[in-house]
């Protein structure tokens, strides 16, 4: 009897110390951009086989949904944005320290052709491939305003309308043929894999898995850097195993699976401060 | 009576207990439902939409329902769901007489058939429909050879409508066609009416609280697509992007916007829905 109040006891004293050991059953919750999906679902098994205790399980949608449902109170323990911006408003609506946030990968766009256009060959990163975009008949699928996605490729166009062999005619006629804005990048690729579209902007990322598409590299001057930053949340419940495993994604297991997935890395190192924390992030 | 049968036909609850005269004497044990066990449900019923209204600042709905986003989306909605309603009225009234007139094989198949959009997920129809009328799809491939390109147009929004909502018509026909007395329909035509004045003159008037009744339904099915018709017809402001997808889109990008959509389309179904009761409460 007294036995069984010992154990009682144990047992609902566990949960309630502060600092107690992480059980087996501990479940970090990542919310991850869409364009994420699949480098984070690699990434969160190597992590676990790697002997750790816990799960990782994932909410992947558009940064912006992510950020307005964190807004919205919904319990989270890392956002992993797909811009800057979008971790702003987490950080804006409270639910993320400024300090604590870091940038762990980068990415690029590239155009990715939908199953039956182009003659299903790679067009090469050249200019005049691109003029092609913005004439009349073609149907282009784009991310939404309010997605990354959409904000970098309304960035990328803004570089097209200043180069002087694409200018403005090029981005008018590019936005003339656009058919739909989609919430996320992985909607994008959906409407290419079903052929419904003849082109989209979607990150360098997204098409390395997806070998059947045709694809077009964007050349250097007009692409843009997309930035990953990562952050825990304020009131997250496993702070120590979610902290274990960003710096998963910052030690050299972490970047070859990013990597591998098409994201670089080296942004890391160009902002320098940020990730000096994270011991195993040197290399970077 | 014929008044419920015909509700339950189309689903609507009708207030038995307070409609007919005959009917209100049979609330003779109210022992069996104290008010308290029913709170739960009420207020889970009430609140979410007690708390939209709170939320949404009701003196500057007006100020974001004019802003261009929103005001395209409302004229999209309401020229669309028309047209959606109108073509189930061509279409759906023959196919309900026909259920209603004629016996013959697979009779139960087919109604199961008519049963099923009202039961598929939204997400589903809308896939299905990119299957069947898509660029690759059964029919959509020789369409598109012929030049005649159906997704990511306002008419996909109006099959996306069409599919998910007709049903709600055809089911609410059936019910009304079946009890319009076939007696009276053969005494017409033996008074030497022809198929068309029975029609008009003695069908449709026997059944018009049901027909209407289906057809506000549908109406407002229509309206409120969205599963359906983002996959299918895509998003894009003022060709596909109906209230539901702005909805949906504002919450990131405007939530003031989203809120005052959202408050709207609730005022409207709350409106259908009590002209569709009163509409079937008047023929008693």
């Amino acid at each position: 009897m007294l036995l069984l109040g010992g154990l009682l006891l144990a047992g609902c004293g566990g949960p309630a110390a502060g600092s107690a050991p992480v059980s087996e059953t501990a479940e970090v919750t990542v919310f991850a951009a869409a364009s994420l999906t699949d480098v984070f679902q690699e990434a969160a098994h190597s992590f676990s086989s790697g002997g750790r205790t816990g799960n990782v399980v994932f909410n992947f949608a558009g940064s912006q949904q992510l950020a307005g449902q964190l807004r919205e109170g919904a319990r989270a323990d890392i956002f992993a944005s797909a811009d800057e911006m979008q971790m702003q408003a987490a950080i804006d609506a409270g639910r993320i320290g400024k300090g604590s946030v870091k940038t762990f990968a980068c990415n690029q766009l590239m155009i990715g052709f939908g199953r039956r256009a182009a003659d299903a060959s790679d067009a090469a990163p050249e200019v005049e491939s691109l003029l092609k975009l913005a004439q009349p008949g073609h149907k282009i699928v784009v991310g939404a305003e309010a997605v990354p996605i959409g904000q970098y490729t309304r960035r990328f166009l803004a570089n097209a309308a200043q180069d002087e062999r694409l200018g403005p005619e090029f981005r008018a006629g590019f936005e003339a043929n656009i058919v739909s804005e989609e919430q996320n990048v992985r909607g994008i690729l959906s409407k290419l894999q079903l052929g419904e579209a003849d082109a989209g902007v979607v990150y360098a990322s997204d098409l390395v898995g997806v070998t059947e598409l045709p694809r077009m590299e964007i050349p250097a001057h007009l692409n843009i850097s997309a930035i990953y930053p990562i952050a825990l949340t304020r009131d997250s419940k496993q702070p120590e195993q979610a902290a274990a495993f960003v710096t998963f994604l910052f030690s050299e297991k972490g970047a070859a699976v990013l990597e591998s997935h098409g994201f670089s890395t080296h942004c890391r190192a160009e902002r320098p401060g940020e990730t000096s924390d994270f011991a195993d992030s040197g290399a970077f | 009576m014929r008044t419920t049968e015909a509700a339950e036909a189309m689903r609507i609850p009708v207030d038995r207990a307070g409609g007919g005269r005959r009917a209100s004497r049979r609330l003779t044990r109210p022992g069996l439902a104290p008010f308290w066990s029913a709170v739960p449900m009420i207020l889970f019923l009430a609140l979410p939409l007690l708390a939209l209204i709170w939320r949404t600042d009701l003196a500057d709905v007006g100020t974001h329902l004019a802003q261009p986003v929103a005001r395209r989306a409302i004229v999209l909605s309401l020229w669309t769901s028309a047209t959606a309603t109108l073509l189930t009225v061509l279409l759906g009234t023959p196919l309900a007489l026909l259920m209603t007139r004629r016996q013959f094989r697979g009779r139960r198949a087919l109604d199961t058939l008519i049963d099923l959009p009202t039961v598929l997920p939204p997400a589903v129809a809308g896939l299905a429909l990119l299957m069947a009328f898509g660029r690759r799809g059964m029919l959509g491939q020789g369409l598109s050879v012929a030049g005649i390109e159906i997704a990511f147009t306002s008419l996909a929004v109006i099959l996306a409508q069409l599919f998910v909502a007709s049903p709600y018509y055809i089911r609410a026909a059936i019910g009304g066609l079946s009890r319009s007395a076939v007696e009276l329909e053969e005494a017409a035509a033996l008074d030497g009416a022809d198929g068309r004045q029975i029609f008009r003159f003695v069908t449709v008037p026997l059944a018009r609280a049901s027909l209407l009744g289906g057809l506000v339904m549908t109406w407002a099915r229509a309206l409120g697509d969205f599963g359906a018709t983002i996959l299918f017809a895509g998003n894009y402001p003022g060709r596909t992007q109906t209230m539901p997808l702005a909805i949906y889109i504002g919450f990131e990008l405007d939530l003031d916007v989203a809120l005052a959509l959202s408050v709207v389309l609730m005022a409207t179904a709350f409106a259908i829905l009590l002209l569709v009761k009163w509409l079937l409460g008047r023929t008693d």
